[in-house]
């Protein structure tokens, strides 16, 4: 029985401790097929962006060492690390991972893994680092610019409130496009 | 700034999502022989601020990102396809030509 019990939480998750693959009313479920055309589109990205030439055979062995091909959640973790490394590599301005890369918002695909991701990508020892320098940069841009950025400020927000994710050790001061006209 | 006009060109022509990460890898690949993370690492820049990039690197990117921002805006609403990825594509095979010519005026 305990067996049953433990293929059925590597199958459809820990509610209590995940909640990954718990339907939400506003978000989109990605079908298995479509997760999986978007986990080798990530990682033949992530194979460009770090120089390497893609090679087919190694596609299952990569997928596997997020665990069992069998399960949806494999697939999403496959899927938010590969996104995550090709943003890392190919991170030539670090503003761009906040206006573009993790500035989800509900009409991006990745929309419904952004916390994933985010995650996956705070696993690199600078991660953190290259974000604080993305935000330092955007600093010099317009305020309307800056708020072009709104996916990714609402993430950071979100973040913080969800349980077993740490609040990122940054703040975010933006300025209303109107505070300047009223100088 | 010559990159926010380039990404806006990208953007003029229907590019979206992970095409301006993969115009950074092209660009790279086409000017440089190497992988942005390589770039950094082998210049002793710091990762993410192009600004610590060696002067001459500094402006094989600006220059061309200039022209590519040119071609891509004399594409606007030539470029099209059923889907973001193939917009995507074309977007991309455009910046890699662009790239490659620019490729031939440098030094190195």
């Amino acid at each position: 029985m305990s067996n049953v019990k433990q293929l059925f939480s590597n199958r459809y998750g820990n509610p209590k401790t995940s909640g990954i693959l718990e339907p939400k009313p506003t978000d989109v479920t990605m079908k298995l097929p479509e997760l999986k055309k978007r986990v080798w589109n990530a990682w033949t990205r992530f194979n460009e962006a770090s120089g390497v030439v893609t090679q087919p055979k190694n596609y299952v062995q990569d997928v596997k060492q997020f665990g069992d091909r069998r399960y949806k959640v494999t697939w999403i973790k496959a899927l938010a690390h590969f996104s995550a490394q090709a943003s890392y590599e190919s991170c030539l301005d670090a503003y761009m991972l906040v206006l573009n890369s993790f500035n989800f918002t509900p009409d991006r695909w990745d929309y419904e893994y952004r916390h994933e991701i985010l995650d996956a990508f705070l696993t690199y020892p600078d991660g953190l680092e290259l974000i604080k320098t993305g935000l330092e940069q955007l600093l010099e841009f317009t305020p309307q610019e800056q708020n072009e950025a709104h996916g990714f400020f609402e993430l950071v927000e979100e973040r913080g409130t969800q349980p077993g994710r740490d609040r990122l050790p940054i703040r975010v001061e933006r300025k209303l496009p109107g505070a300047y006209s009223a100088a | 700034m010559v990159n926010c006009r380039f990404n806006k060109s990208i953007k003029d022509n229907g590019g979206a999502d992970d095409v301006y990460e993969q115009a950074a890898v092209t660009q790279t690949k086409e000017l440089f022989g190497c992988t942005v993370n390589d770039l950094y690492r082998e210049t002793g820049g710091k990762k993410g601020r192009r600004d610590t990039l060696p002067q001459p690197a500094q402006e094989a990117y600006m220059v061309n990102e200039s022209l590519a921002a040119n071609e891509l805006d004399r594409q606007i609403g030539t470029l099209g396809g059923e889907s973001q990825d193939e917009v995507n594509s074309q977007i991309l095979a455009s910046v890699e030509q662009t790239s490659k010519q620019t490729r031939k005026w440098l030094p190195w």
